[in-house]
């Protein structure tokens, strides 16, 4: 069974329709992307199915249940986090406690015993601040534990992102753009770290990325976007050769008028 | 440790003042600032998650009312009416958090401010049992007479050090935990607190009703204290007062509202005596320090801190060399 299964989702915004009719399955342990020219819908398709805006139409099912139209928070506890475009960090603290603050779904032992501090609660704590380290080790930036976030280079918080998401141990990530503004080292950094994780984390990945090679080194399949359809999916290879792709991306000659 | 001394000698401190120094206006003084430090914390809790409110006055009458009228129409004792009427200001605060927290920014600031006036002018319009604007006189004191009746102000400044230095402790408690990291995290980035699975409104929602459960505490000593409460005491003008508490002493950690509350009732009552320019005094120590401390006294004071500590650093490489 498919792990994220997306029917006739749609979304307006007044009279221009951001995403039409998009279908889309992604399999359990894959790395899926999603490609188009600006303005053809990936973000817009993105935050519909995060739950960060409401579908105008169609159904998302995620896992097996029917989660259209949950709050993004429902959905991270659910297993299906996702990451930011632009960098969202806690920029004021350090790599760990952001790292930490990613892992709050298994940290709420509610309200009263995070008062009390009981020893239960002490030992969740030094539970997750173990696993919050070895977060912090998994994605590379170990020994930056105590740098504070909004010091570091733009490779590293876009990195560090990646790990406050995967705190929630999510079983599908996705993925705004991870690379964009990155140099080739950080680009490579960060595809490796991608590639790793369906096996290492048993996270499936869903990606949308403008970075053509990355994109075609580093997925499995597929989906392309033009102004809010999906025009052509399957594996890489497929997808360059298929002239509905090319045409989007380059335009189509018109003879006559040449 | 060492600050855990310090705060240990300061509460043996200010349990021996009033033994030391028996002035009933000077105690006057104390017990006001009591009360201001626990609605400035309180407030800080709501600030935490990064959100203002210009209503505290309004939660602060809502304990206030409560107190009055169990005391004195229904003939309860202070001890029940206490946490009553905390509770009162609590239950009160869950539908308008409900409600205000739906919008952001300046609009949530508004509907605060509309809400602290809303209290006043329902408490205003019914004279039954409200006493309308001339308020309840002769709230009766808390139980034992023979102490709260003719012993002056000091059992008083006792009964209200015990409600700051608990409510101090359990809200720094609160911004210690778990709950309270995550408080901290809202304030940083809401969106993506969201996104790694925290029910951010939820989150927000319980801030706002701590803070008003506490706010609701400082209403019901004041009522008992003064023994006189209208729709004059708690208005707009103490909502804001209590926000200055906490922007001049800065939002960075719980000394902040403390010092805050403390300094500035100093000084408010210190400028009693120039009358007429005493709230312009006021407001120029909030604009000089906005502008010259904007993360407040705190804040200011750990920067201080650091940059000395930074010099020191700076300066024992230098001696090494010339070694």
């Amino acid at each position: 069974m498919a792990l994220l299964e997306v029917t006739g989702l749609t979304r307006r915004f007044g009279g221009l329709v951001a995403v039409n009719d998009v279908s889309l399955t992604v399999e359990t342990g894959e790395i899926h992307g999603l490609i188009g020219p600006n303005g053809a819908g990936k973000t817009t398709l993105f935050n519909v199915i995060s739950g960060s805006l409401p579908a105008s139409g169609g159904r998302v099912m995620f896992d097996g249940a029917d989660v259209t139209g949950l709050p993004i928070h429902k959905l991270a506890s659910r297993g299906m986090v996702r990451t930011f475009q632009h960098s969202q960090l806690f920029l004021n603290f350090s790599v760990y406690r952001n790292v930490l603050a990613g892992m709050h779904i298994h940290a709420s032992s509610g309200f009263w015993a995070g008062l009390i501090d009981s020893r239960s609660t002490r030992q969740r704590n030094a539970a997750l601040a173990e696993r919050a380290h070895e977060l912090v080790r998994f994605v590379g930036l170990g020994g930056l534990e105590d740098a504070v976030a909004g010091s570091l280079p733009h490779g590293h918080k876009r990195i560090l992102q990646v790990a406050i998401g995967l705190g929630p141990q999510p079983k599908l990530l996705l993925m705004d753009e991870p690379v964009a503004g990155m140099n080739h080292a950080d680009v490579d950094r960060m595809m490796q770290l991608v590639r790793t994780l369906p096996t290492a984390r048993g996270t499936t990945v869903v990606l949308v990325e403008h970075n053509m090679k990355a994109v075609m080194n580093t997925c499995d399949r597929i989906s392309v976007l033009q102004f809010g359809r999906k025009i052509a999916a399957g594996l890489p290879e497929e997808v360059a050769a298929d002239q509905a792709v090319i045409d989007a991306y380059l335009g189509v000659f018109d003879d006559d008028v040449a | 440790m060492t600050s855990r001394t310090g705060i240990v000698l300061g509460i043996v401190l200010l349990a021996l003042l009033p033994v030391v120094i028996r002035d009933e206006y000077f105690l006057h003084v104390m017990v006001m600032i009591e009360i201001n430090v626990v609605m400035a914390v309180s407030l800080w809790l709501l600030g935490i998650t990064g959100l203002i409110s210009f209503g505290q006055a309004g939660f602060m009458f809502i304990g206030a009312m409560t107190t009055a009228l169990l005391m004195k129409l229904g003939g309860w004792s202070f001890w029940v009416s206490l946490p009553l009427s905390a509770i009162m200001a609590a239950v009160v605060s869950a539908p308008v958090g409900r409600l205000s927290l739906r919008v952001k920014g300046v609009y949530f600031f508004l509907i605060t401010l509309a809400f602290g006036e809303v209290v006043r002018g329902v408490f205003a319009y019914f004279e039954h049992p409200f006493g309308g604007w001339y308020g309840i006189r002769d709230i009766p004191p808390p139980s034992p007479a023979a102490i709260f009746t003719g012993m002056g102000k000091m059992p008083f400044y006792y009964l209200g050090l015990m409600l700051m230095l608990v409510t101090c402790a359990v809200i720094y408690r609160i911004s210690r935990s778990w709950f309270g990291s995550v408080l901290w995290n809202i304030r940083e980035s809401d969106v993506l607190a969201g996104s790694i699975g925290v029910d951010v409104p939820g989150f927000k929602l319980v801030a706002f009703i701590g803070s008003a459960f506490f706010s609701g505490l400082a209403g019901s000593f004041y009522a008992t204290y003064i023994g006189y409460i209208s729709p004059l005491v708690f208005t707009f003008e103490y909502s804001t007062n209590t926000l200055i508490f906490v922007v001049v002493g800065g939002f960075a950690n719980i000394g902040g509202p403390i010092v805050g509350a403390v300094l500035l009732t100093l000084v408010s009552e210190g400028f009693r005596s120039i009358g007429k320019y005493q709230s312009m005094a006021f407001g120029l120590i909030l604009v000089a320090s906005v502008l010259l401390m904007p993360t407040g006294l705190i804040g200011a004071a750990q920067g201080w801190r650091e940059r000395s500590q930074r010099r020191r650093r700076a300066v024992v490489p230098a001696a090494d060399r010339q070694g």
